[in-house]
């Protein structure tokens, strides 16, 4: 896949009532890469993210100005299908968080609710959506088992595939593997490096080595702004900004 | 971009919303409507103020709600002075007292007395009650307002304690904390630091006990004797409002003063059970305040 | 120094006691109660006492059969009526927790709990019975059900809420729309919380007794049809109870256990379900 730029925000400002979480955030975030947004508690990472699917309309309080462009588009705009556009870009959360149904049901959820009813178009969906999740070996047995007896770290993958069920283009992920185990968490993180090819994905995470190991391109968020941006690499060994520096040798945070 | 589809069905999901609205802006506007008729015949002050109710008198027929009123107003009060005591010592009891298999037993049965049917209760207080009061205090039968009152309690407690109980469990354990840190024992945390802090929601779930202990027809009807007189002792039998509307509805005849005269009953006991749950539903809403600090 | 703490031990300590003993008053008022109905009552039930029609007056013997059907038609009828409309106002609510029609609403139905059933009772009876121009089950029907709407809508509301925002979130990050999450995902795992609502409701419906009197009065036959004065089961314990028949009286006692039994099974049965999943 080119790398193109697939994600544009411009001078993005968010506020919570009257406190101001994000300010004039300028990001590019281009396909085929991870992006990764790391930063202290607090300062904004999250909010961007759900920024990105529009998630934060949930929250009466919530002002936004500025611009959202995914291929062009802003979607901030009055004119945005809200529905279409969750649709394309899929989001993952922190604590894993799988219908209270079972497994097939779970993955076949998305498709449903877009409209899908033939049954084999489903199955062959449910199974291409595990596989793309690395959990179809371990689960195929019994679809019908309820997801909640899944371990912690099955449960994010399901999520994970429940998003892929809905063929988006980007995926959204806010800390997956805060709360899972280290083996469960390289699990994960070699599905990301896995899927990042198909994909444009955007992870946020607190874990500064996770973000060393996955992604191609780090922001580091500081008080709602973006300090410093660039190649994974390079941000980590030779930071531009003071600040970024101090926080990832653990001055703060 | 909601399409019409959606639009009509978030209409149609509001409508059922405000069925409740409907109903009971129907039963105020049937109530008052019949009320000015039976005013307009009785006279307002004649009928509020009145002291006696007799609409079958034989000379003059006189419709003063006063006695009835006042009947409702004794029952009630017996039944609060016995209800309040028991129902907010239980609550705290649960709340605070009871170990955790003690709550598991307790909690379910004043559920279960909470299902009783009132017409049961009732039938308790005709049978058992009754020849338990006039045993006691060597009366010719014991239907009057104390077994009305006995019985009410029995209804309110439920209520009482449960709403009460969450008050109490309500208030932030840091009250809690800070008091026993700084040397009260539990007694003392319970009557200085949570009750206070609780004082709105048990006052809520007193005024919804007394609210439903006024508005109970079947056990008055059948434990409180039913005579219409002005209430002057609990070993009197009484009338209450309820049953006031319940016996002689079914005698009356159409479109009568006396037939518009019962409605005038009902509207004076809709708004008193109207204001007495506003008032609740009123500190129920500071209490929540208070808690969510 | 240390007598005012012993005088402040032992006021604690007698506090807690006159709580408990509070307590166990209570508890036993239940006790008793339910004693009293069994003991009278058990010894009056049999398959015929429930199957059988009331004899006629004067007469010993007879069962309270029209009263069980008539009871049975007429909240099943009230909860037919009520679940739909309280679930849909339930859905409102939860989907526009603070427009000022819902404020309302909610102050609206929590006002109509505390009303008197009488005054329900009086509401259809003018509505409905001199409208007919008879007293009927179709009346009587329609005034559990409105007893029944504010606690079902009250209730189901709450255990709408309780279902995880988590489920919310993912459901409308996936691209569903609020009613298709609300249709797919929040009520179906409120679905037990939602049945023990209907349960509750039922429970009381089953127990009123002025609403039903003022509206489908009673009979002494078996219920032909829905436009006819109906028995149930609290009128015939009130009528028989205050009757001067000693026969009556018994059979009052057993119609009251039969009633407290059912109504106490549906009692247990959302408690345990409450408890259980609690536990999860």
């Amino acid at each position: 896949m080119e790398n193109s730029v697939k994600i544009v925000t411009e001078k993005l400002n968010l506020y919570y009532g009257n406190f101001q979480a994000l300010k004039e955030v300028n990001l590019e975030v281009c396909s085929g890469k991870v992006t990764a947004l790391i930063g202290p508690s607090g300062c904004g990472k999250s909010t961007f993210l759900r920024s990105l699917n529009r998630l934060n309309d949930l929250i009466d309080s919530v002002r936004v100005e500025g611009e959202v462009r995914i291929d062009g588009e802003n979607i901030y705009d009055k004119s945005c299908d809200v529905v279409r556009l969750r649709k394309k870009v899929g989001m993952v959360f922190q604590k894993a968080n799988p219908f209270p149904k079972s497994i097939y049901e779970n993955v076949a959820y998305g498709p449903r609710i877009h409209g899908v009813r033939d049954k084999k178009v489903l199955d062959r969906i449910v199974e291409k959506s595990l596989r793309e999740a690395a959990l179809w070996e371990e689960v195929k047995d019994n679809l019908s088992r309820s997801a909640l007896r899944l371990s912690g770290g099955q449960q994010q993958r399901l999520c994970i595939a429940r998003v892929l069920a809905v063929e988006p283009e980007v995926v959204l992920m806010d800390e997956p593997t805060s709360a899972l185990d280290p083996i469960a968490t390289q699990k994960i993180e070699d599905l990301i490096r896995a899927l990042k090819q198909k994909f444009t994905i955007v992870i946020v995470t607190h874990n500064m080595q996770q973000a060393a190991r996955v992604s191609d391109i780090t922001a580091f968020f500081l008080n709602g702004e973006i300090v410093e941006v660039g190649n994974t690499g390079l941000l980590f060994t030779q930071p531009v900004d003071q600040r970024t520096e101090d926080y990832i040798t653990g001055k703060f945070g | 971009m909601r399409s019409l589809k959606e639009r009509i069905i978030a209409v149609f999901f509001s409508l059922n919303g405000i069925t409740a609205i409907l109903i009971l802006l129907g039963i105020f506007y049937l109530l008052l409507s019949g009320s000015f008729l039976a005013w307009r015949d009785i006279g307002f002050f004649d009928f509020l103020f009145g002291r006696t109710w007799n609409p079958t008198g034989f000379h003059s027929a006189s419709y003063g709600i006063l006695p009835l009123v006042m009947s409702t107003l004794m029952v009630t009060a017996g039944a609060t002075v016995i209800a309040v005591p028991l129902g907010v010592a239980c609550a705290a009891y649960l709340a605070e007292v009871a170990s955790p298999w003690e709550r598991e037993i307790v909690k379910p049965v004043i559920e279960m007395l909470a299902g009783v049917p009132s017409v049961v209760i009732g039938f308790f207080g005709l049978v058992v009650l009754n020849r338990l009061i006039a045993r006691t205090f060597s009366l010719s039968n014991g239907l009057n307002a104390l077994n009305g009152a006995v019985l009410l309690a029995l209804m309110a407690l439920p209520t009482i304690i449960s709403i009460a109980e969450d008050a109490l469990t309500m208030v932030p354990t840091e009250y809690k904390e800070a008091s026993l840190a700084l040397g009260a024992n539990r007694w003392q945390t319970l009557r200085l630091v949570i009750f206070p802090a609780a004082a709105s929601g048990v006052s809520a779930a007193i005024m919804l006990g007394i609210g439903r202990a006024i508005g109970e027809t079947m056990t008055v009807i059948m434990a409180t004797g039913n005579a219409i007189a002005w209430p002057r002792s609990m070993f009197q039998s009484v009338r209450t409002m309820t049953a006031t509307i319940a016996i002689e509805l079914g005698e009356v005849a159409y479109n009568t003063t006396h037939y518009y005269a019962l409605f005038a009953v009902g509207f004076v006991l809709f708004a008193i059970t109207f204001l007495v749950n506003l008032s609740a539903d009123l500190f129920l809403q500071r209490s929540s305040e208070v808690t969510r600090r | 120094m240390l007598k005012r703490k012993t005088y402040r031990k032992w006021n604690s300590r007698i506090a807690e006691a006159i709580c408990t003993v509070f307590s166990f008053i209570a508890v036993l008022a239940l006790v008793i109660i339910v004693y009293y109905v069994f003991q009278r009552g058990f010894q009056v039930i049999s398959w015929s006492f429930f199957t059988s029609l009331p004899a006629p007056v004067g007469q010993t013997g007879g069962g309270i059969g029209n009263a069980i059907v008539g009871s049975l038609v007429m909240v099943s009828l009230g909860t037919l009526c009520s679940v739909p409309i309280g679930m849909a106002a339930a859905i409102y609510l939860y989907e526009n927790p603070y427009s000022r029609l819902a404020l309302v609403t909610r102050f609206a139905n929590k006002v109509l709990t505390g009303i008197p059933t009488l005054i329900i009772g009086l509401y259809i009876y003018i509505l409905i019975v001199l409208r007919i121009g008879s007293y009927s089950a179709l009346a009587g029907s329609i005034s559990l059900a409105v007893v029944m709407l504010p606690i079902i809508t009250l209730s189901a509301e709450e255990m709408l809420r309780l279902v995880p925002e988590s489920w919310r979130d993912a459901s409308l990050a996936l691209g569903a729309t609020r009613r298709q999450t609300i249709m797919r995902v929040v009520l179906p795992a409120s679905a037990g919380g939602l049945t023990v609502g209907v349960m509750l409701a039922v429970a009381t419906a089953a127990g009123q007794t002025a609403p039903v009197l003022l509206t489908a009065l009673s009979s002494r036959f078996w219920l032909a049809s829905l436009g006819q004065p109906s028995a149930s089961l609290p009128v015939l314990i009130y009528t028989y109870a205050v009757s001067p028949f000693t026969d009556w009286q018994n059979q009052a006692w057993g119609a009251a256990l039969s009633l407290i039994i059912f109504i106490f099974i549906l009692n247990i049965s959302a408690q345990v379900f409450i408890a259980l999943r609690q536990r999860r």
